[in-house]
């Protein structure tokens, strides 16, 4: 049996422990089904409502996935241009970190106002989520190259650009996958934020629009079937693009790095 | 090995250096330096750590400018080669294709230039291992395609600053003999620093000690040892009588004996 499966066992064995406990614990203090619902009663609900949460695992995965590409791309250039140039560098990077810090809640409504409700303000939330860490991670690779190698290329008169194709972004790729690998989750919470604040049930919501529906209707095994949905939504991706990571990092010869947050 | 022979290439630089400082954030490096390397020298830097040997080399490689004083080369832009303490190869390249970027940033047509990489692989003992990629490679043979790529391009100045510091000595000892044999093929000007007394007595033409502070010429000494100097030569009583007086100028700085 391979490591990563034997990996699994651990936190399999605890989740079931914990899934067993809480399905006697509240039975025994006579928990009613609206306030917390047994696991089985989840498991139950998610079995009933397979379809639906299907779907709206679908869009909301769809917009995540549409969020993490476009930061992806948007990140990566803006770490490239914060990399060419040590003043626009002191200028913006403070202010990255200041908006990284203002929480998305607070900036969802705003995205009603630019772009409206409906899908395009959930994947803008989960663009402006997962932003962060890929231009920080990026930005560290690219200013972080041995400076031996630099020296190499400055030696022979390589010109910046030169320099930035052949040197400084190849060695950037590692943390760029890092960050990737903390915006692939945090891309499913922008989205499921963006749900629940700009979403409409215009041709399906997402989870988070059924979660806040399911809220209204005071159906609580159903809140807890799409939660469990959502984190097993995000799990996909984390690990999906930690395999994607891993065998791009592999073809390139590249060892893999820490990430400079998260 | 078959190193390409010198009477093929173009002159070896001389390097003059006359009342040369270096200073960082005000803290002085070199103090007024006055040292003059012959065309085709191997000399040794020795000395002990923050002496402003690695300092030195940075600015005969153009990598930095002087405070003061004077660092003349001639010819003026002889190609310089420069290997560092770490093989520091592109991890997504193979061994040939680390060896070919110096070619690459110096435009040689793809074909030529892949033709001489292929050549100092040969030369420094890795035939066969061009498609190899540096993490397949161990630290003996990531530092020798470091060597190679440092002499692509036939630089006639190479600078060497600590490269086989990290390495075992049975390894050490073999690159020593290999580089040695190299340089002195090609007629290069070759400037190798090292901590360690007998690699310089291995090497060198000419061994400088600098002083701990301020990077001064402490000792100068010709090493007037045949070549080639392999490990048996260590017992000769000229090898040991050269070793005891660099021994002598480095104390009380520590270095490998």
């Amino acid at each position: 049996m391979s490591r990563s499966l034997r990996d699994l066992y651990p936190p399999l064995i605890l989740l079931l422990i914990l899934g067993l406990s809480a399905e006697l614990g509240l039975d025994l203090a006579g928990v009613p089904a609206y306030l917390c619902p047994r696991p089985s009663e989840v498991i139950r609900t998610a079995w009933r409502h397979q379809e639906a949460l299907r779907e709206a695992l679908g869009r909301t995965g769809l917009a995540a996935l549409t969020g993490l590409l476009g930061s992806a791309l948007g990140g990566g250039l803006l770490a490239l241009t914060l990399s060419l140039n040590a003043w626009v560098r002191k200028a913006v990077y403070p202010l990255m970190v200041f908006f990284q810090t203002v929480p998305i809640v607070a900036i969802a409504p705003m995205m009603v106002i630019w772009v409206g409700y409906g899908r395009p303000a959930v994947i803008l939330s989960a663009l402006i989520v997962s932003l962060s860490p890929i231009v920080a991670n990026s930005l560290q690779g690219l200013l972080s190259a041995d400076p031996a190698l630099v020296d190499l290329f400055r030696m022979k008169r390589a010109s910046s650009l030169r320099i930035l194709l052949k040197l400084r972004i190849p060695s950037a790729i590692p943390q760029f996958l890092t960050g990737l690998r903390i915006a692939a989750g945090l891309s499913v919470i922008g989205a499921i934020v963006g749900e629940f604040v700009a979403d409409t049930f215009d041709g399906g919501g997402g989870i988070g629009t059924l979660i806040e529906s399911s809220i209204k209707e005071q159906e609580t095994p159903l809140v807890f079937a799409a939660l469990m949905g959502s984190t097993l939504l995000g799990l996909t991706f984390f690990v999906a693009v930690g395999g994607l990571s891993h065998l791009a990092l592999r073809h390139l010869h590249i060892a893999e790095t820490r990430s400079s947050q998260g | 090995m078959q190193p390409t022979p010198s009477a093929t290439l173009p002159p070896a630089p001389g390097i003059r250096m006359q009342n040369l400082c270096q200073a960082f954030d005000g803290r002085p490096i070199i103090q007024d330096l006055d040292l003059e390397i012959k065309p085709g020298e191997f000399l040794v830097l020795l000395g002990p750590s923050g002496c402003g040997k690695s300092t030195l080399l940075r600015l005969i490689a153009g990598l930095s400018e002087p405070v003061s004083g004077e660092l003349i080369l001639h010819p003026s832009d002889p190609g310089i080669g420069f290997v560092f303490q770490d093989a520091s190869l592109l991890p997504w390249r193979t061994a040939l294709g680390n060896v070919l970027l110096p070619l690459e940033l110096d435009g040689v047509p793809f074909a030529l230039a892949r033709k001489e990489a292929l050549r100092l692989l040969q030369d420094v003992g890795l035939a066969g291992f061009d498609g190899h990629f540096p993490d397949a490679l161990s630290g003996g043979m990531r530092m020798r395609v470091s060597i190679a790529r440092a002499l692509a391009g036939n630089p006639r100045l190479l600078l060497l600053d600590e490269p086989f510091a990290a390495l075992d000595e049975v390894t050490r000892t073999r690159l020593d003999q290999h580089l040695g044999e190299l340089t002195r093929s090609r007629g290069t000007t070759t400037l190798f620093v090292t901590h360690s007394i007998q690699e310089a007595l291995a090497l060198a033409d000419r061994i400088v000690v600098l002083s701990p502070r301020g990077g001064q010429v402490l000792h100068d000494q010709a090493v007037p040892l045949d070549w080639p100097r392999t490990a048996s030569h260590r017992q000769d009583p000229a090898w040991q009588a050269l070793a005891r007086k660099l021994t002598e100028c480095l104390e009380p700085t520590e270095v490998n004996p």
